[in-house]
């Protein structure tokens, strides 16, 4: 399976002319038919919608087997998994009603993930660190767009996934609020396929899959349970404001 | 000084005239806009020297009231465990920078002295409710400035103003926890304000002791104070080398240069830079982690990377580093 770097997919497509059809070029590619030109070598709209609900959606596949997995949490900590999952199905389905396509919906994690908690805590780390820095890629290009209803609604959101890694963090017993500032460590979201890579596609080292996401069942089971965890539905993205 | 003297956004803005005859010290004279500083902005947004005056006052607040919390509790007045301490102190840390950041853009606080509600400092669930209400609000407020940076073109500071949303987020959920309340609460983070002057009604208590039952003032750390904290930053674990995407911009800007290169960064892992474009080749060199260097030439590796020529000699792969500024000057070799 091919390698993908962020330039490789946005602008060399090319050279993936021959790989499998069923490769990632053809999943990360762009498609023209829905893309927006962006300024200079920036992502453009479609593509960061569907590389963010492609996260999204890793991700409640992600808390979902946490919370059914063996990983022997305090109640109140399962709670948090449970209220990052209906936050993480909030940003997905906000993402799809903009006309966002996951570009993989079954993922893979490293054997064992979720019973052992230092293991959790320190790959979910990894996956929101790169979450809030996405979001961050995204407001600095919505920004550069003059899309401010969207540049802000990225910014709420990097601010809930940056809750997320703080709490992530706790459960793998380091401080969780660690910084001054949310980390950019990415110019485009699409920087940070390579992170993300090993959860899509399996590449990485002792990674098992795949995972199917959610179904509207298990989805509807977590949602039920939001008022008794004490969760705040009423916060909306400014997009919609 | 004139403490009862209530101030809407409106007031601070637009207010000046109907102000005229209040005290010279009073809130009129704080709170309004420094014409000498002031940009001019398109609507009824906050110009940028109020973001920054504001702000910087919300963040001078928040070491205040952090660093009377954390006193608190290693006098036995608040009673939380070692753990939530540290929990205060790197967000004591994390404002400072803040705070700091805002100094150097050539902010000034618009008062230097708090005030609490009684008793704040020995009830844990009166200050998590009162901390949630003042970190919940500086939350909005820089999203409001993100919101107005991106209408002023000013995409480095939307994008930072965005980074410590996200830290004020991490607070908020925290101090939720510490009362026992669910931290993570939400799907997005509130935008309650368009303006970061609309969060002065809400914090305007702290800042003049017009509320009910609210005791000071309390002045704010001391250099010495903000030292001996800031001495504990590497025990507590806290990274302290994360920069406001405003200063990596501005780092990059200053870098490219008209010669076509363009710096790059490794991100939180050395890089090995190799003799040719490919990981098969000789390791020649390291760029360490977060550290930059300059790139004067590309080629598409056999592995479908890109690879950047590293000016010194060696070339990293692409996928390793993030790049400045944009690359297409950058000569395919």
């Amino acid at each position: 399976m091919s390698n993908l770097s962020r330039r490789a997919f946005l602008k060399n497509t090319a050279i993936f002319a021959g790989a499998s059809t069923l490769g990632y070029s053809g999943l990360f590619g762009i498609n023209t038919a829905f893309a927006q030109d962006a300024s200079g070598s920036d992502d453009d709209v479609q593509t960061i919608l569907n590389l963010a609900a492609t996260a999204e959606l890793f991700a409640t596949t992600h808390y979902l087997a946490a919370i059914n997995g063996d990983l022997n949490l305090a109640e109140t900590q399962v709670n948090y998994l449970k209220a990052g999952f209906i936050a993480e199905q909030d940003h997905y389905d906000l993402l799809v009603s903009l006309g966002a396509e996951p570009v993989v919906t079954e993922f893979y994690v490293p054997d064992g993930l979720f019973s052992d908690v230092a293991l959790f805590s320190a790959i979910t780390e990894v996956a929101e660190t790169t979450f809030v820095s996405a979001y961050l890629a995204a407001t600095r290009i919505f920004a550069n767009l003059g899309e401010t209803g969207f540049a802000v609604t990225t910014a709420q959101i990097a601010g809930v996934e940056a809750e997320h890694r703080a709490l992530v963090r706790q459960i793998g017993s380091n401080i969780p609020n660690d910084r001054s500032y949310e980390e950019f460590q990415f110019a485009n979201v699409s920087g940070a396929v390579p992170v993300l890579q090993p959860f899509l596609d399996g590449s990485g080292d002792g990674f098992v899959g795949p995972v199917s996401p959610p179904t509207a069942d298990d989805i509807a089971a977590v949602r039920a349970e939001a008022d008794a965890i004490g969760y705040n539905g009423d916060v909306l993205p400014f997009a919609a404001m | 000084m004139n403490l009862d003297k209530n101030l809407s956004r409106r007031d601070i803005l637009k207010g000046a005239m109907a102000s005229a005859g209040a005290s010279l010290f009073g809130w009129t004279t704080l709170f309004g806009i420094n014409r000498a500083f002031a940009q001019e902005t398109s609507g009824t947004n906050d110009d940028v020297q109020t973001i920054i005056n504001l702000a910087a006052t919300a963040e001078l607040f928040a070491t205040t009231h952090y660093l009377a919390a954390i006193n608190a509790v290693e006098a036995g007045d608040l009673d939380l465990d070692d753990i939530q301490l540290n929990y205060l102190k790197t967000g004591f840390l994390a404002e400072q920078d803040h705070y700091e950041l805002l100094l150097s853009l050539g902010a000034t606080p618009v008062v230097t002295e708090f005030y609490v509600p009684d008793g704040l400092f020995s009830d844990v669930a009166m200050f998590s409710a009162i901390t949630e209400v003042a970190e919940t609000t500086f939350v909005s407020a820089y999203l409001a400035a993100t919101r107005i940076f991106v209408e002023l073109g000013e995409t480095a500071f939307a994008v930072t103003t965005a980074q410590i949303a996200g830290v004020e987020a991490e607070h908020r959920a925290l101090v939720r926890q510490i009362g026992s309340n669910l931290p993570n609460d939400r799907s997005y983070e509130e935008f309650q304000f368009a303006n970061v002057s609309d969060a002065v009604p809400v914090l305007q208590p702290f800042l003049d002791g017009s509320g009910d039952g609210f005791v000071g003032p309390v002045s704010p750390p001391t250099d010495d104070q903000i030292a001996g904290i800031r001495a504990q930053s590497a025990e507590l674990g806290y990274t302290g080398d994360i920069l406001p995407y405003a200063a990596i911009a501005t780092e990059n800007t200053s870098s490219s240069n008209a010669s076509g290169t363009v710096t790059v960064t490794a991100f939180n892992a050395d890089v090995n830079i190799r003799q040719s474009p490919t990981t098969s080749s000789a390791v020649v060199g390291v760029l360490s982690a977060n550290t930059s260097t300059q790139i004067d030439g590309q080629r598409m590796g056999d592995d479908g990377f890109v690879w950047w020529r590293v000016v010194g000699g060696g070339w990293v792969r692409s996928d390793t580093v993030s790049e400045g500024s944009a690359t297409d000057s950058i000569p395919t070799v």
